[in-house]
C-alpha cells in the first residue's frame, strides 16, 4: 500500500516543483539543469524504493506511476481547462520583430535565446527577421520567420489560421 | 494590442492563466527557499532547532526531537557522577516498538525488555560522569511521547516528531 502512496506523492510533488521550477527547465536544459534533473531523479529513486528492492515494489512503482501518467493524459483531453494548467500555455514572446519585454523577462528567457533559436531553426540574423517567436508549452521557441509570412500574404484571408 | 492580451495568432494563447501560474512560479519559488532555510535551523532533522536537552536528577538527555523515518538519529543519555558500580538506563516500551537501536556505545554489560521497557545495565566508569550513545532509526512516521530513567535518580520525557 505504502509504494502505491509514495509513488503517488512523488508524482505531484515532482509535477509541481518541475513545473514550477519555470518551462525553461524542460526545453532550454543547460548542464546545469541537467545537473538538477539527475540529482532530483536520484533522490526520488530512493525515497521510492527505501530499503525495499524487490521486484514486487519496483512494479508497483511503475505501474502507479503509468497509471497517474495515463490518467492526467485522459484529463488533459477530456478537461481543456485543466490540460492548460497541467501542460501550460504557449507564449508569443516576438512579434513583427519586436520583442515582448515583459513575457520574455517573466518567462526567463532574453533575447540572445531567441535569436539563437531563429539563427539554429531558420537562419535568421536579426530580431526583425522574425514574425514570431513562440515559447512553447514544452518549453522550446518555435520561430516563425518573416518571409514565410511575406509569401503567405497571397493566400485567401483565413487560410493561414486554418 | 497590449503585451498583456491573449493573442489568437499564430497560437491561442491564455494570458490570464499565462501570468497566474507565472504568479504562483514565483509563490513557489519562495516557498521553496523557506523549505531550505527551515531545513538549515533544523526544522526538518539534524540542526540547531532540533537538538534538545532535557534534564533530571542525574540524567540529561540529548536527543533530535525531529527527525525523519529509516534515518538513523543520535541519543546521548549522560548520567553524572554515579555511585554504584552498575548504572542502569531503563527506556519506556514506546521506544523498543518504535525506534530500531543501530548500536550503543559503550555495549551495555547486561539487558533486558520487559513490560517497564528495556533496561540496559552499564558498568560505571573509574571516574567522572557515564555518557551512553544510543543510535536508532525510527520504523515509522508520527509523534512519540518517551521517557528515559535512570537509578537512582532521574527521569525525563521526551516527544521526537518523525517525518515520513
Amino acid at each position: 500500500m505504502d509504494s502505491v502512496i509514495k509513488s503517488v506523492i512523488v508524482y505531484f510533488v515532482l509535477w509541481l516543483v518541475i513545473r514550477m521550477s519555470g518551462r525553461r527547465t524542460l526545453g532550454q536544459m543547460t548542464v546545469f539543469d541537467f545537473i538538477l534533473f539527475l540529482i532530483i531523479g536520484g533522490a526520488a529513486q530512493r525515497s521510492l524504493m527505501a530499503q525495499d528492492y524487490s521486484l514486487t515494489h519496483a512494479f508497483l512503482v511503475i505501474a502507479t506511476f503509468a497509471l497517474i501518467d495515463i490518467a492526467v493524459s485522459l484529463i488533459e483531453c477530456h478537461v481543456p481547462r485543466v490540460g492548460k494548467i497541467l501542460k501550460g500555455v504557449p507564449t508569443i514572446v516576438v512579434e513583427n520583430g519586436r520583442v515582448l519585454n515583459g513575457r520574455l523577462r517573466r518567462a526567463r528567457l532574453t533575447e540572445d535565446e531567441v535569436l539563437e533559436a531563429a539563427r539554429r531553426l531558420h537562419g535568421l540574423e536579426t530580431m526583425e527577421d522574425i514574425k514570431f517567436a513562440i515559447f512553447e508549452a514544452s518549453g522550446e521557441i518555435s520561430i516563425i520567420p518573416q518571409r514565410k509570412t511575406a509569401l503567405r500574404e497571397g493566400a485567401p484571408a483565413g487560410t493561414e489560421r486554418a | 494590442m497590449r503585451e498583456q492580451d491573449s493573442r489568437s495568432y499564430p497560437v491561442r494563447e491564455d494570458m490570464r492563466l499565462q501570468y497566474a501560474v507565472w504568479a504562483c512560479e514565483r509563490a513557489t519559488w519562495i516557498a521553496i527557499a523557506v523549505v531550505v532555510l527551515l531545513a538549515l535551523s533544523g526544522l526538518f532533522a539534524h540542526g540547531p532547532l532540533s537538538k534538545r536537552t532535557v534534564r533530571d536528577g542525574a540524567l540529561a538527555l540529548t536527543y533530535e526531537r525531529f527527525q525523519r523515518a529509516t534515518a538513523v538519529a543520535r541519543l546521548t543519555a549522560t548520567i553524572t557522577g554515579p555511585t554504584a558500580d552498575e548504572v542502569s538506563l531503563r527506556m519506556d516500551p514506546s521506544f523498543s516498538d518504535n525506534f530500531q537501536i543501530a548500536d550503543i556505545e559503550p555495549r551495555p554489560s547486561s539487558s533486558t525488555a520487559g513490560p517497564h521497557g528495556l533496561e540496559l545495565v552499564f558498568r560505571a566508569p573509574t571516574e567522572g560522569d557515564l555518557a551512553v550513545v544510543i543510535w536508532a532509526t525510527p520504523r515509522s512516521f508520527g509523534l512519540f511521547d518517551l521517557t528515559a530513567a535512570t537509578d537512582p535518580a532521574g527521569q525525563v520525557a521526551f516527544s521526537i516528531l518523525v517525518y515520513p
